[in-house]
This record gives structure tokens, sequence and C-alpha cells, in this order.
């Protein structure tokens, strides 16, 4: 065996060696209740109906064309389906079913129209699955506690209920550190570090506030906020990886979250970091805090886990197999996790302003961007041209999300297109006048208005179709009282 | 390792159970949050009527039968605060209310002047009067929030009034035929149409010479108007003029009385956010008034007339042609409410806040898209003597003024965070 050889060895014994299975318990019925309540938002909000059902027209993910919105009512149904779902995930009944259902649903839902997409709904997305695919339910479940009677009856041996592989933490850190991380390396940029953009034209919703909003109106507030906010995100997962910082940098976590849930309408988003940072304390975290609750250190159980394990029987070689195989859809899931971010430099230019590689790369509140599109539809026999407003197809809520969105225009196009055709007006070719303002800049086209758009198809290419950033710096809006 | 005993699922349940309900309560408590979307948009005080003025906020529902005093347009340069601004819009809807009441008030005189004796020199003077209404009414109707608003733009405390004075693009000739015929507006104004009231009737019935119908023969109404002869139809059509310019002064005088400070002062329930949950979507709503230049004036009055839209064209004013002069009007309003109600835009406006907020640019070149607008429509001809591409001239000049107000003022990249119009409520980011 070479070096490799025992390299990969170690990695893996590593990986494998078990840790106590509360704070996957813990995130496990955390998240599940966090997310039921989400659920809850979107039918008591009535977000159910004027974002998913509503819509006339459906703005689609690339390879997911086929997926089709339920009727009102049904979309209604999965919604309180999900609701419950997510609380039969927190409370570790038929995990196997009830976990990876709700993830399903989950997913759907997103897929139903990408004018939703939203990096906390795509983050929940993802942590459905992976705690879908993890033994979650081992412990402080309805599954656990069923087989621990069962086995009982049967007077067989308890269950080892108590451990994971250190992976499974390892692959939540990854998940969570990652999107801390590339939220920050996404303010790493001049309009947030230099001119305070956009924080400083947000926080201008915010000056009636008692205290802070009088304080977000003093000049160089909204920058030095820009410049915590940069300084939080790219550095509180090592403040919370180190345990001498552990306990304040979470204080931080914890205030930084409230303070984003005040200003911003983020939904559930505050909580779910904040619950989800909870995985980089010790393992065993939810029994010393539930010790410490009681006042009866004897309840605190081991304070390490990973000391000393068991010797484990050697496993059978196809669960080996099994387990590497794991091992290394893991490995892959946290590239695919730190390069997803990055591709947009491949595209070079602006990524605020192309949005080529913007969607799941974890940049979050960092541009104010929207505009007007006004489809130009020309009759090819005729020459005569129509102006067509968004709103004709859209919901306002969609019109405002496609604005500052290309490839969003260009299905809008392909529709006008095919709509116009339809009613008999024959071939058609569109074009589009778009102004689009970024971070309070005078707008400017994002689409070049000489291209007709029904000879464009969307891809991953760099798309030739759109015009370049404007170049100077952001004016300086400032919050008004 | 000591290793306690799974918990049992009844304590997973409970927790669960409780959590949710307790969350359930607290998300249901809160879909009175203007972020919601699902705000009651409840009248709230005064008792007001909102299908025509049976009674106004404890004040005497009489209106005076002379012209009362509006003074002078409202507009004084101040310090820009949110605070002033709000107040300036509720003043300047406040003046606009008044000046409507006291044309309507004299639309009513002069209605009932030719129904009672009528003659040409009357009706002369009836269709001035209207028309004045209607030029007011145009500057009224920007403000759309509040009584004048409906619930769809102001959900808070629209009351959607302007529906049953103005009725465009929804009126309907065939309603008011109806009315005249049945006489079923005897049964009370409540129980007839916003379709077939208002200025839109006044307008059918001072302007239209004819004594055809658009009802279908053998309907109700049809047969009706058919029995009725010369002398009784125009008794029928001035006696419904009448019945319908009371209405309108009772809604002139419901929608003055809301802004009154010894009415509803609504001014104090918009500088208090009061059923707006914030001052931010408090500015929001009465910001939405500004879109009047995209959808009403853009839209529906020039899109399909210059060709650029492909959609049916609803005359605003069909039989006393005074298309243009509402566009005017509409500009002028906007103006008030954009910089400011005083003489040539003295007051805390809009563009006051973009620049104290630094977008000093933004604000400029708003007034001067404002200003080829307004331009634009003050040297357009009378709809009946435009062409096709003059429709278009106009369109073109009139759409960088929506462009800016949907690429820069409002929407994800507004500098004031003001969001779009019934845009609906959602988490960001």
């Amino acid at each position: 065996m070479g070096t490799l050889g025992v390299l990969l060895r170690r990695v893996e014994a590593a990986l494998l060696r078990p840790v106590d299975v509360a704070w996957l318990a813990a995130y496990r019925i955390l998240f599940g209740l966090a997310l039921a309540i989400s659920m809850e938002r979107f039918l008591a909000y009535g977000w159910v109906d004027t974002l998913l059902v509503a819509p006339r027209f459906r703005f689609r993910y690339w390879g997911f064309a086929w997926v089709e919105p339920l009727s009102s009512g049904a979309m209604h149904a999965l919604f309180w389906c999900l609701a419950a779902l997510a609380l039969a995930t927190a409370a570790g009944l038929a995990f196997r079913l009830t976990a990876p259902l709700f993830a399903a649903g989950l997913t759907y839902i997103q897929l139903v129209d990408v004018s939703t997409y939203l990096n906390h709904y795509y983050l929940a997305g993802l942590l459905a699955w992976l705690l879908a695919l993890s033994p979650a339910n081992r412990a402080w479940s309805v599954d656990a506690w069923l087989r621990a009677r069962w086995n009982a009856r049967r007077g067989r041996p308890r269950a080892d209920d108590r451990e994971v592989a250190t992976a499974w933490l390892i692959l939540f850190r990854v998940q969570v550190g990652v999107v801390y991380f590339f939220a920050g390396l996404a303010k790493a940029q001049s309009d947030w570090l230099l001119h305070g953009q956009p924080l400083g034209i947000w926080l201008g919703a915010s000056t009636e506030l008692p205290l802070l909003g009088r304080l977000f109106t003093v000049p160089g507030v909204p920058l030095a906020m820009s410049w915590c906010g940069f300084l939080f995100d790219t550095t509180v997962v090592l403040w919370l990886s180190w345990r001498r910082t552990r306990p304040w940098a979470y204080a931080v976590v914890v205030v930084f979250h409230v303070m984003t849930r005040l200003l911003f309408d983020i939904g559930m988003f505050p909580l779910i970091m904040s619950l989800s940072a909870l995985v980089f304390f010790h393992p065993s975290w939810p029994r010393a805090l539930a010790a410490r609750l009681r006042r009866s250190p004897r309840d605190a159980g081991p304070p390490a886990p990973s000391v000393a394990p068991p010797p484990a029987a050697r496993p059978s070689p196809w669960r080996a197999r099994l387990t590497r195989a794991a091992l290394g859809a893991g490995a892959i899931y946290c590239v695919v996790q730190v390069l997803m971010p990055l591709r947009c430099h491949l595209y070079g230019g602006n990524v605020l302003w192309h949005e080529q590689g913007m969607r799941f790369s974890w940049r979050v509140m960092v541009r104010a961007k929207g505009g007007a599109n006004t489809f130009l539809v020309r009759q090819k026999e005729t020459g005569r041209v129509f102006h067509v407003p968004p709103h004709e197809y859209l919901t306002p809520y969609q019109e405002n999300e496609m604005s500052g969105q290309p490839d969003l225009v260009l299905q809008l196009a392909h529709h006008i297109q095919r709509d116009f055709e339809e009613r008999g007006f024959g071939p058609v070719e569109v074009r589009v006048d778009s102004q689009v303002s970024l971070n309070g800049r005078r707008g400017a086209p994002l689409v070049d208005p000489r291209v007709d758009l029904t000879t464009i198809e969307d891809g991953l290419a760099p798309a030739t179709w759109l015009l370049p950033a404007p170049n100077e710096a952001p004016p300086p809006t400032r919050p008004v009282l | 390792m000591t290793v306690r005993s799974p918990s049992k699922p009844v304590v997973f349940a409970s927790i669960a159970g409780a959590a949710l309900a307790a969350v359930t309560a607290v998300v249901a408590c809160s879909t009175d949050d203007p972020r919601a979307g699902t705000g009651t948009g409840s009248s709230s005080s005064g008792g007001t009527s909102s299908s025509g003025g049976s009674s106004s906020g404890g004040l005497d529902a009489t209106a005076p039968d002379g012209p009362i005093e509006c003074g002078a347009a409202p507009g004084a340069d101040a310090p820009f605060t949110k605070q002033a601004l709000l107040s300036a819009a509720s003043k300047c809807a406040a003046w606009h209310a008044c000046e409507f009441q006291n044309a309507a008030t004299a639309l009513r005189a002069s209605v009932r002047d030719h129904a009672a004796a009528p003659d040409e020199a009357k009706l002369t003077a009836a269709r001035t009067a209207w028309s004045n209404a209607m030029e007011e009414w145009s500057k009224m109707e920007l403000f759309q929030f509040g009584p004048v608003g409906s619930k769809a733009v102001d959900q808070y405390h629209g009351r959607g009034l302007r529906s049953f004075v103005h009725p465009w693009p929804d009126h309907n000739r065939c309603q008011v035929e109806g009315q005249i015929a049945s006489k079923g507006w005897q049964a009370g104004m409540d129980a007839v149409l916003p379709s077939a009231r208002g200025l839109y009737a006044l307008e059918y019935v001072l302007h239209y010479p004819g004594s055809d119908h658009v009802c279908l023969p053998a309907s109700a109404t049809g047969q009706a108007w058919d029995a009725l002869g010369p002398a009784d139809l125009a008794k029928a059509k001035n006696d419904y003029a009448v019945a319908v310019a009371d209405n309108v002064v009772a809604l002139a005088l419901e929608i003055r009385n809301v802004w009154l400070p010894e009415g509803e002062d609504f001014e104090k329930k918009l500088l208090a956010f009061d059923g707006y949950g914030s001052e931010q979507e408090t500015l929001n709503v009465v910001a939405w008034s500004l879109f009047y230049a995209e959808k009403e004036i853009k839209d529906f009055k020039l899109g399909s007339l210059s060709g650029a839209q492909a959609r049916a064209y609803v005359p605003e004013t069909p039989f006393g042609p005074r298309e243009i002069e509402n566009i005017r009007a509409n500009l002028r309003a906007f103006r008030a409410l954009y910089q400011g109600c005083g003489a040539n835009g003295v007051g805390v406006g809009f563009d006051d806040w973009l620049v104290a907020a630094g977008q000093a640019d933004l604000a400029n070149d708003l007034l001067a898209a404002l200003a080829q607008a307004e331009t634009a429509a003050d040297g357009f001809p009378a709809f009946a003597q435009a062409t096709e591409a003059q429709f278009l001239e106009l369109y073109n000049a009139i759409k960088p003024l929506s462009d800016l107000l949907k690429t820069r003022l409002f929407g994800s990249a507004s500098p004031l965070n003001l969001k779009l119009p019934a845009s609906a409520a959602s988490d960001t980011d």
C-alpha cells in the first residue's frame, strides 16, 4: 500500500470514527420544526396561491421543464402534507419514509417556478436531503423508541443508537460553512466594501425603528455595517470551529441573524442558519445542555465520545465498499458545493449584472436590482411592432423577479413568440427594451436590444446577447428619516 | 457513556404539536402584517358607505349647494422627512377632494337646472360643468389611496369609491340605459352597479343625443326602452341624471370627509401608519398612485391607439370627448404628488425624498421625463383628430417616465425601498 493508500485509509478511519449522535438528533428535531413553521407561513400568508398557483406562465429550470404545478387545492394539500412530514421528521417517525418525502416535496415546490428561487429555500432543500439520507433517527426519535421496545420484547440487546460516523458531522459543517463563507466572499466587491451598497439603500426602509433607525442615518453607519457583515460571514465559521471562541461566536450568530430578521424580509433564513450553526458545537452539546438545564452534571454524558471508541467488528466486504462509496459521494458533494459558487468566474464580468452563475452560489443580499422590460414583437410579414408589457403574462412578483434575470427574460421572450404566433400574428421576432438598475445606479440596458431573442437558446455558454455592466460607482444612497 | 432510553414519542408529539399550534397562532395573528399581503384592509372608522355617500364619518352628509372654500393648493417648501411627505400627500389629496366636491356640486346644480326645464343653453352649461367635474376628477383619481383607492391597491384602507365616481374602463352603456328605462335607481343608488353610475352615466345623458340603445332588443331593458316615447325617454334620462349627479356629490362629500380633520382625519392615520403596519408600507401605498402614468395612461389610454399594444381600447370619455384633457390633468396631479402640490410643484414630494437620499440625479431624471410627457400631452390634438403615428409619439413620450418608475423608483432596485404595486409579499434571498 502506497503513501496515498495509507493516507486514504487514515482519512477513512477518521471519517468513520464514531461521535455522539445527539447533535444530529437535535438538529433533526429543530430543523423539522423550523420547516414545519415555514410551510405554515406559506399557507398563512397566502403565498401558496400568489406564488405558486396564480401565475399563468411559469419560468422553468433548465432540464425541469416537465415539472407541472398542481391545482390550487392540491397545492394547499401538499403544503399541509409537507408541514406534517416536517413534524414527522422532527419526531423521527417513520423517518426513512417521511424525511425523503419531505425533501422531495420541498424540492418539487422549488422546481415549479424559477422566479421563486431563494438561496435559503435552496439551502433548506439541501439540508432536508442531507438529513433524509443521514441516520438522524438513531436517537430521540419515535423510530428509536419503537425499535427499543421491539428489541426489549424479544429479549434482544439494545441497538447501539448513540453514535454516528464523523463524516456526517463534517458533511453538515461543510454545508453550513460553505453558505457562510461564500456569502461573505460575495461581499468582497466594491459596491459592498467601498460604497456600503446595497445596505445603504435597504436600511432606509427601517428608519422608523426605535434607536436603530436614527443610527442608520448617521453617515458611515451603512458602510460600517457592510464591513461587519462581510467580516462576520467570512470568518464566523472559523470562530465557531474554535472551541474557545465558539460560545461567543454563536452569540454573535444569534445577534446577527436577529438583526437581519428585524431589518429584512428574509423569512426563516435567520432561524435556519441559527439552528444550523449549532453543528459546529461539540457533538454532545444537547446532552450537556439538557444536563445543565436540569442542573445535574451526572446526566451530562461523556464529554467527548470520540475518545477511545469501542472496537468494532470488521465490516463485511460489501458493506466496506458501500461505506467507501458513500464517503466518496459525500466528498463529491462537498467539492460540488465548493465549486458551484466559483463557476461564475468562468463567465467573467460582473455576476451581479449578468447573473450567469448567480443561483446556487450563496450570493445572499448583495444586490438591489430591478428594471423595466418591454418586449418588442415584430411581425416579420408586415414589419409592425407591438410593445408587450410583461404584466400581460406575469404576476407582479414574477415581473419584478424577471426584470433583472436575463435567462428569465429569454424564457418569456420565447413564450411571447409562441403566444403571438398561436394568436395568428404569423412569424414574429422578439426583442427587449430593458433598463436595469443595480445598487442604485442609473438604469442601463441589460439585454442587447438588437438581438432577436427567438434565435437564442438558453444554455451554459456565456450569453453573448447581454450587454456589459455599467462601470460607474453606485450613487451614495443613504437612509433618511 | 451513560445512555438514556429514547424519549417517548408522546413527548415529541406534544412538543411538536404545541410548537406548531403556537406558531400557527402567531402566524395567523400576523396576517395583518402588511408584508403578508393578506391584511384585512377594513374601512375601519367612520361608518361610511362604500357605495355612495349615505353618511360620512359622523359629519352631516348634506353637501352645501354652493362652493366651499378650498384655498390655494397646499404646498410649502420644508425640510424633507417621511412624515412631511405623508402629510404633504394627504393635504394634496384633501385639497383635490375639496376641488372635486365643488365641481360636483356645480355639476349637480346645472343638471338639476337642465332637468327642470331643458333647453340648449342649460344643456351646454351642464356639459361644461360635467367637463369641469371630469377635469377635477382626473386629478383626484390619481390619489389612489384611502377613500379613492381600490382594495386591490390600498388593501388596508382602500374604499374603492373611485369606481362609483368614474367606472372607466368598466363602464357599461347598456347598464346605464337599463337604469334609465327601468328606473331601477328609484329603489336607491346602492342598487345600481358602478358601471352605470358616476361621471360616465352623466356623460352619456348629457352628451349622447341619440335615442337608440345598445342592449339586446329582446331584453327587458330593450323592450322597456323601446316602449318609451321621445318625451318620456328624455324625461327618464334627465331624472336619472339628477339622481346620478346627487350621488356623485354624495360621493365627493364622502371622499372629502375622510380627509377632513373633523371627519375621519385620514392624514392622521397615514402619519401613524394606522392599519398599514409600518411607515415604509404607508409610503409604498401612497407612492403606488404614481403608477397611474404607467398602467392607466400609457397602457390603457394610449397603448392600443398608438398601435404599440395589442389590446382592446376602451375610451375613457366616449361621448364628451376630452381624453387628452383627462391625460393632461392626470399628469398635473402626478406632478403634484411627485414634486409638490403647490403651484409649479412647490412643496414636499417624492423628488425631495430622492434628493435627501442622495439620488438627485434620479429625482431630476424623473422630473425631466415628466416634463417631456406633459409637453407632449399639452401639444396633442383631440383624440378624434390624432393619427396613429401621433398616438405613438405621445406613447413614446410617456414611456420614459413609466420606465423610470419601474426601473428605479420602484421594485427591487428602488433606492427608496418602494415596492412595486400589488407585488406579492414574500421572503427575499
